[in-house]
This record gives C-alpha cells, sequence and structure tokens, in this order.
C-alpha cells in the first residue's frame, strides 16, 4: 500500500481533489501510527500509480511531506 | 406586505440552495473538519476546501489557501489590523470607514502607539485617490479603505488606490464587507493585499461566517492561536496557511451555505446581480427624490453604487420612521448610526443618524414602489 502524508489538512484535501478530478484512486485515511507526520489524513494511492500522482500534485501546487510503502497489515 | 430592506445588516430571503445545503449539512455530515479521517469528517474538511476555492474565484485570488475562514468580517479585520501592525507604524484610512475598522485601529493605537491618519471622503462619499496618496508618510505601513459605504452605498475606487500603494510599498487592506458578492473584485488587478469579507451579507450565507484573503508573500502574526489538527504536537501555532490564521472549531454547516450562496452568485455572476440591484436602487432613489420632507444621502440618484439609501424625513425621528415602516407597512429598515460614525459626519446625518434601506437582486419592483408609496404616505402626516 502506497500513503502521501501532508503538512497540513488543507494540501491532504487538495491532494484527494487532484487526485480524484484526474479520475485516479486515492483515499483518505487516518495516517498509521508509525508514521509521524503534521496532519492526522493521509491519502492512499493505488501503487502502481505513484509517479502519476505525485506530478499531478506537484503541477497543482500541493504540498507533500512524505511517501510511504506500507504493508497491508501495517496500517 | 412584508419588505425586507435590511440586507446590508444581514442578507435574507437567502437562495433556496442555501437552505438545503445547511439542512443537508446538519443531518447527514455534521463532523468537525479537518480532525479525523473517517469520511463524514472528511466530507466536512472538503465544504471547508469548497468554500475556499469559491472565494478565491469570486475575488480572483491565485490559490484559495489564501483564503483564512474566520467567523464574520469584524473576525477577519481584527485578524489583519493586528496581524500587521508593530508598535511605530502609520496608516491611513477614510471617514467612509465602519467601527469593524475604527475600533481595532483605535484599540492599536492606544495600546502600542500606532498612529493614523483619517482621509475626509466628499460628503457625496466621494474618495479622492490623491488624498489617500498625499496622506502616506514614510513610516506608513498599512492602507485601509471601505469598499462600498454601508451608510450610501458608494463605491471607493479601488484600482487606483491599489496603484498607490504597489507604488509606494504599503500594504492595502479593503473592508469588502458589503461588496463582496454583489460588486466585482480581483486582488490580484486591484492591488490587495489583504481583503476581509463576511459570509452573511452579499455572500448570502449564515451568520457566524467571514475571512480574509492573504496576499501570498505578506504575512501576519497570529490574532487567534489554539487547534488546528495539524502539527498537534506542537506548542506553537502552525506557519503553514491556512493554518497559521486559522484555530478552533470552524462553522462548517455555516461554511456549507456559503459554498451555496457563492455557486449561486457565480452562476448568474456578479455583474447581473450588481446591475439587478442597480436598476432597484435607482428606482428607489429616483421615487425617493421626489417626495418633498425626504432627505436623500450621498450622490445624486443617477450615480450608481451598492444597493444601500439612506434618508431621513424633515422634523421625523429616524428611530420613529423606522419604527412606523415596520409596524405600519411591514418594511424592515435600520436607524441610527449603522456602526459608522465618521461617515454619518461625512454626508451630514451625524448625530441624528438617518433611515436605511439596503436592497438584495430578491427584492422585486413591486416591493420598491411600494416602499416608496409608504415613505411618500408617512412623510404627508
Ligand atoms: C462596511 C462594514 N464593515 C464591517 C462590517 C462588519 O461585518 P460583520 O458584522 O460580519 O463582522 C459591516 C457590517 O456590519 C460593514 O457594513
Amino acid at each position: 500500500m502506497t500513503v502521501i502524508t501532508f503538512p497540513s489538512t488543507y494540501m491532504a484535501l487538495s491532494a484527494e481533489k487532484v487526485v480524484k478530478s484526474a479520475g485516479l484512486e486515492g483515499k483518505l485515511i487516518p495516517v498509521p501510527r508509525k508514521i509521524s507526520t503534521s496532519c492526522g489524513m493521509a491519502l492512499r494511492l493505488a501503487e502502481h500509480q505513484l509517479d502519476q500522482v505525485l506530478a499531478l500534485l506537484d503541477e497543482a501546487g500541493v504540498e507533500i511531506e512524505g511517501v510511504y510503502e506500507l504493508a497491508d497489515k501495517e496500517r | 406586505m412584508k419588505v425586507y430592506l435590511d440586507n446590508s445588516a444581514t442578507s435574507w430571503p437567502k437562495p433556496e440552495e442555501v437552505y438545503r445545503a445547511v439542512d443537508h449539512f446538519a443531518r447527514h455530515v455534521g463532523a468537525n473538519a479537518g480532525r479525523s479521517a473517517y469520511e463524514e469528517a472528511i466530507a466536512s474538511g472538503r465544504v471547508l476546501l469548497e468554500a475556499r476555492i469559491l472565494i478565491a474565484q469570486l475575488i480572483k485570488a491565485s490559490d484559495p489557501a489564501e483564503i483564512v475562514l474566520a467567523f464574520n468580517a469584524t473576525d477577519a479585520l481584527n485578524m489583519a489590523i493586528k496581524g500587521v501592525l508593530e508598535p511605530g507604524d502609520h496608516v491611513v484610512t477614510t471617514s467612509m470607514e465602519h467601527n469593524a475598522v475604527m475600533r481595532p485601529l483605535n484599540g492599536v493605537a492606544r495600546r502600542t502607539g500606532v498612529t493614523f491618519t483619517i482621509v475626509q471622503a466628499e460628503p457625496t462619499g466621494f474618495l479622492d485617490p490623491a488624498k489617500i496618496a498625499a496622506a502616506i508618510k514614510p513610516e506608513t505601513k498599512l492602507v485601509i479603505v471601505n469598499h462600498i459605504s454601508n451608510l450610501i452605498g458608494t463605491e471607493a475606487p479601488l484600482a487606483e488606490i491599489g496603484k498607490i500603494t504597489t507604488d509606494k510599498g504599503v500594504l492595502f487592506l479593503v473592508d469588502a464587507a458589503q461588496s463582496a458578492g454583489n460588486t466585482p473584485l480581483d486582488v490580484q488587478k486591484m492591488g490587495i493585499d489583504l481583503l476581509a469579507f463576511t459570509g452573511h451579507k452579499a455572500l448570502l450565507g449564515f451568520q457566524g461566517t467571514g475571512g480574509l484573503y492573504v496576499r501570498p508573500g505578506v504575512r501576519l502574526k497570529p490574532w487567534r492561536e489554539g487547534g488546528t489538527g495539524s502539527e498537534s504536537e506542537m506548542d506553537v501555532q502552525p506557519e503553514m496557511m491556512p493554518d497559521a490564521l486559522e484555530a478552533g472549531t470552524a462553522n462548517c454547516h455555516g461554511w456549507a451555505g456559503v459554498c451555496a450562496g457563492v455557486k449561486h452568485i457565480l452562476e448568474l455572476g456578479v455583474e447581473t446581480i450588481q446591475a439587478q440591484e442597480w436598476r432597484l436602487t435607482k428606482r428607489l432613489l429616483e421615487g425617493l427624490a421626489e417626495i418633498p420632507r425626504v432627505k436623500l444621502y450621498g450622490p445624486d440618484p443617477s450615480v450608481r453604487r451598492g444597493p444601500i439609501v439612506s434618508f431621513n424625513i424633515e422634523g421625523m425621528d429616524g428611530g420613529q420612521v423606522g419604527y412606523e415602516l415596520a409596524e405600519t407597512y411591514g418594511i424592515m429598515s435600520r436607524t441610527g448610526l449603522h456602526c459608522t460614525p465618521h461617515a454619518h459626519k461625512t454626508v451630514g446625518s451625524f448625530p441624528e443618524g438617518s433611515v436605511r434601506l439596503s436592497l438584495s437582486h430578491f427584492n422585486t419592483a413591486e416591493e420598491i414602489d411600494y416602499t416608496i408609496e409608504s415613505i411618500r404616505k408617512l412623510a404627508a402626516e
């Protein structure tokens, strides 16, 4: 499972909007406890779409904090 | 007949979609925004994001993160004035300002030694940009201007003032409490650094919503500090916008209403609303101008302005006129000083005050004609 974390709720919600508007998969989930982050929401992606999503977010000016690969049982 | 002509206090009625949006939020969403990641909480956060996006579109801000959500225009003006000013700073403002500007300004002046100059507008409400330019000194940090007078509806020349403040490197704060939603605004073209708006007047939402546009690069000291749902391990306010200036639980259902109100405005078009309101306002001005004993304030009835008309009936107390209008004719107005004593002094209605009629695009020509006839009868008594 791939998740992106954000510096603020505003950025997390903006990211969700950008990803969904592009017809890609993106679901806001509580940040898994093992990740330290500024905002309690993370965006869960379909794995093979990470590069595409990062490019979209960059283009839209959405700031991210980190990208994590998690085994499904870790969440 | 009941006629609501107190839209400058708060607009009523609201578009049908606004009632529906608030009802939907209250029944089916309910949750707080930005604090959890279950679906309803995320939906609540999306409402706030949508409000920022729609308002940014309305005032032509480049980035929705520049729209800080607050609780009314007063809150936003306090945030701007107290967030910008430091001891030793000088401010230029005008004689058309509301107490929402004058009181925080006098407050910081008294507490921190900030000084200010009040530029006098003409009795017609006209504000000469050259007088603003002349009042700017080397220590001037901020210019504050009311866009649409809440007393007589006259419009300040924002683009010209914005050019002056941009040239002189001074911050420009606009009080758009009476204009956001019914008068075109373009914060970028007009050189506006800070713009305070309120959600419950021409934006057609409910009380308890307002906000501040902050141009990127302008840093304000936080005025209200507290929980944001972000950087929760930190003891201090986050620096990222909009969290830097937002704290505490937002008025989520209120913002759901503002979203619906702004969508209504964007669908109709601000210019269409402005034209519709001006047709009604002009009709009212021209009708009242013909009544003996009625004294109208502000420019000639032919001069376009916001949907606000102030008058008195010679020899009658304004409070009495307002009371009779409501009791006998069902017309809701506002009398007194309208929180704007300097503007009353400017137009010549201080200390007695005036009767204010303020319209929205939901008023009808029939209501306006009925109002003119009612005032004619009252003045003939
Ligand atoms: C020009 C002006 N500024 C500020 C305000 C304050 O707005 P609010 O009551 O939403 O804080 C008002 C309205 O009351 C107003 O007319």
